[in-house]
């Protein structure tokens, strides 16, 4: 057999593009015969075996990997929470729920408003126009 | 979520996170094709077993960050094994088609066999003279049994494109092989 260098498109002049489309001729009908003549490619036992050792070695040198580790127990906790989700509902899931409780949290604990009281603070009495006593504005 | 329903789906997903009988399956289910695709197009049986090698390798880097809903797993792993095929060709001519004559142990008999070996020869012979598209084209479609969309896919044509590389790829090979007939 000659060396293979057919790596260029060669063009026929009158292109055919119905070809695919078209009725089986008695051409058509010996080129699939002989299409039909060639055997199925071999594929051998320890080509077979090679490829699943190459699969073993990957999956041993990812699991050795820095962070492998960290990343396979997320997965699994992921998988446990919410099987066969992706990572980013569950991400948003949990960010959303950390801002919001976050948010209560800090109403919770902060103290109430001073403004908000019916007696006037201390800031408002220094803040008082000069020429008004508070003491008579009270109608005593 | 997954628009196609990819039947390679479950098992990408386990050999991704490392489990060897998924792999396994994965291996079985997809290797004939690959080598038959990559064995018609090289003409070179160990060349075809370092391509396939290549496109399992990269299946695997692949596989933990495959996520359903695109095209159909078989289609990528497909287009890498023939993107590998275009790349050896068009680094270098390949020497040999050792694979041309093989024949499967089932022949009925001796005659039939030399018969049917000879004719095998001729045509692996004919498709090997195909320019590269061409040949992918009639490899994938007759030889391998793939559909014209899921061919389209992986030779990253439209089938319009594709019905026209058959038809060319068909005329040539009918010119090459018509003493077949008499």
């Amino acid at each position: 057999m000659g060396p293979m260098t057919g790596t260029s498109e060669e063009e026929p002049a009158d292109g055919d593009l119905s070809g695919g489309v078209r009725d089986m001729s008695g051409d058509d009908a010996a080129l699939a015969f002989a299409l039909k003549s060639l055997p199925p490619a071999r594929v051998s036992e320890a080509f077979r075996d090679k490829l699943v050792r190459d699969f073993e070695h990957w999956a041993r040198a990812r699991s050795e990997r820095p962070w492998a580790a960290v990343r396979a127990r997320l997965a699994a906790a992921r998988e446990t929470l919410w099987p066969g989700a992706s990572s980013w509902p569950l991400a948003l899931a949990f960010s959303l729920s950390f801002v919001v409780g976050l948010t209560a949290g800090l109403a919770l604990l902060e103290p109430p408003d001073r403004h908000e009281s019916n007696e006037p603070s201390l800031i408002a009495l220094f803040d008082s126009p000069e020429g008004i006593d508070l003491r008579e504005s009270g109608g005593g | 979520m997954a628009t196609i329903e990819d039947p390679d789906a479950e098992l990408v997903a386990r050999a991704g996170k490392g489990d060897s009988r998924a792999a396994e399956a994965l291996i079985r289910r997809h290797l004939p094709m690959l080598m038959g695709l990559a064995q018609r197009m090289l003409g070179h049986a160990g060349e075809a077993e370092d391509v396939v090698q290549e496109s399992f390798l990269r299946l695997w880097k692949q596989a933990a960050n495959w996520r359903p809903g695109g095209a159909k797993f078989s289609t990528w792993l497909y287009r890498v094994a023939l993107n590998q095929c275009y790349d050896r060709l068009r680094r270098k001519p390949i020497q040999g088609l050792d694979a041309a004559g093989d024949i499967q142990d089932s022949a009925p008999d001796p005659e039939s066999a030399l018969v049917a070996s000879g004719l095998s020869a001729r045509v692996t012979k004919a498709i090997a003279e195909l320019p590269v598209r061409q040949r992918a084209a009639i490899v994938l479609c007759h030889l391998e049994d793939c559909g014209n969309i899921e061919a389209a896919e992986i030779l990253g044509i439209s089938v319009e494109a594709l019905e026209s590389l058959l038809a060319r790829g068909r005329r040539a090979l009918r010119e090459r092989l018509k003493d077949l007939k008499a």
